[in-house]
């Protein structure tokens, strides 16, 4: 066991490509403007990062298990709008906080049970929802968008400290729980076999339908923890929140390591890679940049990260093949 | 010796296709049964019920004296009855140690079945396993895609054999194999039968399974059409058996 | 390794532009670039800011009316250090620590186009420059009034998007004037109603349509921006002539005065966006030069019928109205 292969195992791995993207653009943008790492600006990304953080480790954990979620833009307006409007019905805060993230966990429970039941790829059946969810958000909103009742406890949330928003703090908790779930957990495990090789993993007895529920019902519960998150940061419950997020997240995790096939993936690249896409656009705003670059910039880092994690698979593979004569 | 498996009347239909026609067969225990037809013979119908994956629509299976109905995979393995699959059971991207261990995983600090993975215990188990089956890779955290198709087979019998098999079956384990690693491979089944395992060597090329067979088994269309013992026949039999039965 | 370098070189190129400038403005609005209004804000912000050197940049939203992107722009705007920052606002709380930010941070900020919903009430921006909103659309329903038939009376309101204040306030004073019609007029049957009409042409032009075969005794429908344009298609394809639904809206755009000429649009109100983008910069400008402080300027609204369509048309080439 030489210490120089494990050395550069570790550096094929696609997040080191995130990381390395993810530098550039720090350095970049902070050559193009220097207030784009003021203890200001840094505030402000951080403030808003959590949310995305949060949303892309749930879909990236999705996407190891071989499947996808397109309504989480939908589920992360329609949970806090709920929530809400609850209160102002006169249920408790934290009644309604619990019933508002059940109804995160129906959405994920929904779209796994149609998915796997009727045997429909995840990508259409969420597709269906997206629209569902966004138009109950509409319906619950009845109108006019209601104000936010501040008996609500958003501060434990999202109180501004120094430098960071309690949501960072929340967002880490997640990322830790569900870093060592999906990586040192059997749970873990399965996921990978699931989205790896679902009939290998089925044949060695995983229950790859209950993995793939487990695996959209979190995904649900987590878009709807991290719009909730959001409302209670701008103590308004905004209809149009979430607008494009499914892509966005998906584009995070994907930047982040994740693999579109399934059974690739970390929730520290997802990590990174929401980090990332919000620095980028910072960083576009920052240096002036036409705001329109922003889509370019995020789509051109797809493309990359996917062709370099492309790469390394295809690398790895071949040096199977050669060793054929063995 | 007495048989570890007894098949007895197994029919199974796949949407009006008599898949297995009233196949009975008695597996003697620590041998090598070769089980040989072309394809569309029903050998991968009767594989995938001794596995557990499907149930037989009529008929019973006896393992070790009792009769047994397996609901899942997972009730066949913990009877002790592994199946080598064609396309073998491995996760490409993840490492030897948790394809070894994948759906069994070595756990602490459990909550009902859930728990985390004594990760440092399953690595050395698993490089245990291989060097008992000979094999000698470098490290248990490779990701099976970086190993050839042989390495790869060694590395599903290894599992099998760390997992207390008594029965192995092996579905066309050589197909795909080079020559060298073909030979590998067989000299491998031959030597589990004083390790105390039944092999079932599933396989259309005969030239492989005979060497190393106790018993043939020659199924067509769904029915066995012959069955005897290596001593008892020769492989130009055997193939015109397949060929014209 | 190349896009760091592009990068690099295009930040180096950009900081190099900028570096002569004299002042830094931002125009953070609402919209997305589909929405044709705003080219004549934009002509005026950078007519004006190319009069006095400035660097200027408008940051429109990738979503029309997603006000949690237009909050980043704004925090972004303070974060990177401004001169001084025009922005509308279309919520009455969201935006409201953001521009106390900004002021502390020594960064002027006035308001254009849309103002906090309660007015210098609801925010600490410095100065309004715009339409009076309320007052607009009780004025353009007064005008389009005195072309309604005898008898009853139902006219249909269209709130593009009931979240964002610019539409609701607008839909707000139409709303108030049909209040003060039907009280004077006891003897009729007068009736209104609000509908979430949309932010574009063909969402408009579906649900009027809709809207109107449900009810056909529809007398007018005024929407809260440019899109009876697309209503005017609509009812066109339903096969009504010109008038037999009298339209209405705001602001000065293509569409809108195609469907006048054809007579099926009857009003629009103008609030001349070009004053919007240029005042608010040449404020700014002088605040930041010469101390003077923010003044409110109303941009007006002015009433545009079919006769005026031929002056203003002469100016839409220069983007200017």
């Amino acid at each position: 066991m030489s210490k120089n292969f494990s050395l550069r195992s570790l550096l094929v791995r696609p997040e080191v490509a995130t990381f390395l993207m993810f530098l550039a653009i720090m350095i970049g943008f902070y050559i193009a403007n220097e207030r784009f790492l003021d203890a200001r600006n840094i505030r402000i990304v951080m403030g808003i990062t959590p949310e995305y953080i949060i949303v892309a480790i749930g879909i990236a954990i999705l996407m190891i298990s071989g499947e996808f979620d397109l309504s989480v833009g939908s589920v992360f307006a329609l949970v806090p709008m709920t929530i809400v409007q609850m209160v102002h019905q006169g249920i408790p805060p934290w009644f309604a906080i619990f019933l508002g993230l059940m109804i995160g966990i129906i959405v994920g429970f929904v779209n796994g049970f149609i998915t796997l039941r009727f045997g429909i790829p995840s990508f259409i059946a969420t597709l269906g929802m997206l629209y569902i969810a966004r138009s109950l958000t509409t319906v619950a909103t009845a109108g006019f968008p209601p104000p936010f009742p501040h008996i609500l406890p958003n501060e434990l949330f999202v109180y501004q400290f120094e430098l960071f928003r309690a949501s960072l703090y929340w967002a880490l908790l997640v990322a830790v729980v569900l870093g060592v779930m999906l990586h040192r957990s059997n749970v873990g495990n399965w996921i990978y076999a699931t989205g790896g090789d679902q009939n290998a993993a089925s044949s060695m007895g995983i229950k790859t339908g209950n993995v793939k529920m487990f695996c959209f019902i979190l995904c649900g519960f987590l878009a709807g923890f991290a719009g909730m998150i959001q409302t209670f940061r701008l103590e308004a419950p905004l209809p149009s929140q979430g607008y494009l997020l499914e892509l966005e997240s998906i584009a995070a995790a994907v930047i982040g390591g994740v693999s579109l096939f399934g059974g690739i993936g970390t929730v520290f690249g997802a990590v990174i890679g929401a980090i990332l896409i919000r620095f980028l656009e910072s960083g576009i705003i920052m240096a002036r940049i036409d705001a329109e670059w922003f889509r370019a910039g995020l789509g051109s880092l797809i493309i990359i990260a996917v062709v370099f994690n492309t790469y390394i698979s295809r690398r790895a593979t071949r040096i199977g093949q050669n060793k054929a004569e063995d | 010796m007495e048989d570890i498996i007894v098949c007895e009347g197994l029919n199974k239909y796949y949407s009006g296709v008599h898949a297995l026609k009233d196949l009975s067969l008695k597996i003697k225990k620590d041998s090598v049964v070769g089980l040989i037809g072309d394809n569309g013979a029903g050998k991968s119908t009767l594989i995938k019920i001794l596995s557990g994956a499907h149930q037989p629509d009529s008929g019973h299976i006896y393992f070790e004296g009792n009769k047994v109905k397996f609901k899942s995979t997972k009730e066949a393995m913990n009877l002790g009855i592994e199946t080598i699959y064609q396309y073998s059971a491995l996760i490409p991207e993840m490492s030897i140690a948790r394809n070894i261990f994948i759906g069994r995983e070595q756990t602490q600090y459990n909550v009902g079945s859930f728990g985390l993975m004594k990760t440092k215990t399953m690595q050395d188990d698993a490089m245990k396993a291989l060097t008992d089956v000979e094999l000698h890779l470098r490290s248990p955290d490779t990701p099976v895609n970086q190993l050839s198709g042989g390495e790869r087979q060694g590395v599903v019998i290894a599992r099998a054999m760390y997992f207390k098999s008594k029965v192995l079956i092996l579905d066309e384990p050589t197909n795909h194999l080079s020559v060298k690693e073909t030979n590998k491979v067989l000299k491998f089944v031959e030597g589990l039968k004083s390790q105390g395992v039944t092999s079932i060597f599933i396989t259309h090329n005969l030239s492989h399974v005979y060497p190393i067979a106790d018993h043939l088994c020659v199924m067509a269309r769904g029915e066995k059409i012959a069955d005897m013992e290596k001593k008892d026949t020769t492989i130009d039999h055997l193939t015109d058996l397949l060929v014209n039965g | 390794m190349k896009k760091i370098a592009s990068i690099i070189l295009a930040s180096v190129a950009l900081f190099a532009t900028s570096a002569k400038a004299e002042y830094k403005f931002n125009f953070v609005m609402h919209s997305d670039t589909n929405n044709a209004f705003w080219a004549a804000v934009h002509k005026g912000f950078k007519d004006a800011c190319a009069q006095i050197n400035a660097d200027c940049q408008m940051l429109t939203l990738s979503g029309d009316g997603d006000q949690q992107e237009q909050l980043q722009n704004l925090e972004s705007s303070i974060a990177q250090g401004v001169d001084g920052i025009v922005t509308t606002i279309t919520n009455p709380t969201i935006f409201d620590a953001a521009v106390d930010e900004a002021l502390a941070a020594g960064i002027p900020v006035i308001t254009a186009n849309t103002d906090d919903p309660e007015g210098a009430a609801g925010s600490n921006r410095l100065a309004y420059v715009g339409q009076d909103l309320e007052a607009a659309g009780y004025e353009l329903t007064a005008n389009l009034s005195e072309m309604f038939p005898d008898g009853d009376i139902h006219v249909l309101i269209g709130v593009a998007d009931m979240n964002q204040s610019w539409a609701y306030t607008r839909g707000n004073g139409i709303a108030r004037f049909m209040e003060d019609y039907k009280a004077a007029n006891p003897d009729r049957k007068v009736t209104y109603e609000k509908i979430e009409s949309g932010l574009d042409l063909s969402t408009v032009g579906n649900r009027v349509a809709a809207y109107v075969q449900a009810n056909p005794n529809t007398t007018a429908y005024l929407d809260v921006g440019f899109w009876e344009a697309g209503a005017a298609q609509a009812v066109r394809n339903l096969g009504y002539g010109p008038g037999e639904i009298l339209l209405a809206g705001f602001d000065l755009v293509d569409v809108v005065f195609e469907e006048m000429d054809k007579g099926y649009v009857q009003l629009t109100v103008d609030q001349q966006p070009y004053y919007q983008g240029y005042m608010s910069v040449h404020q700014l400008y002088l605040m930041n030069k010469y101390g003077l402080s923010a003044l409110d300027i109303n941009t007006g609204k002015a009433m545009i019928g079919p006769s005026d369509v031929e002056t203003i048309r002469s100016f839409k080439g220069m983007s200017v109205r």
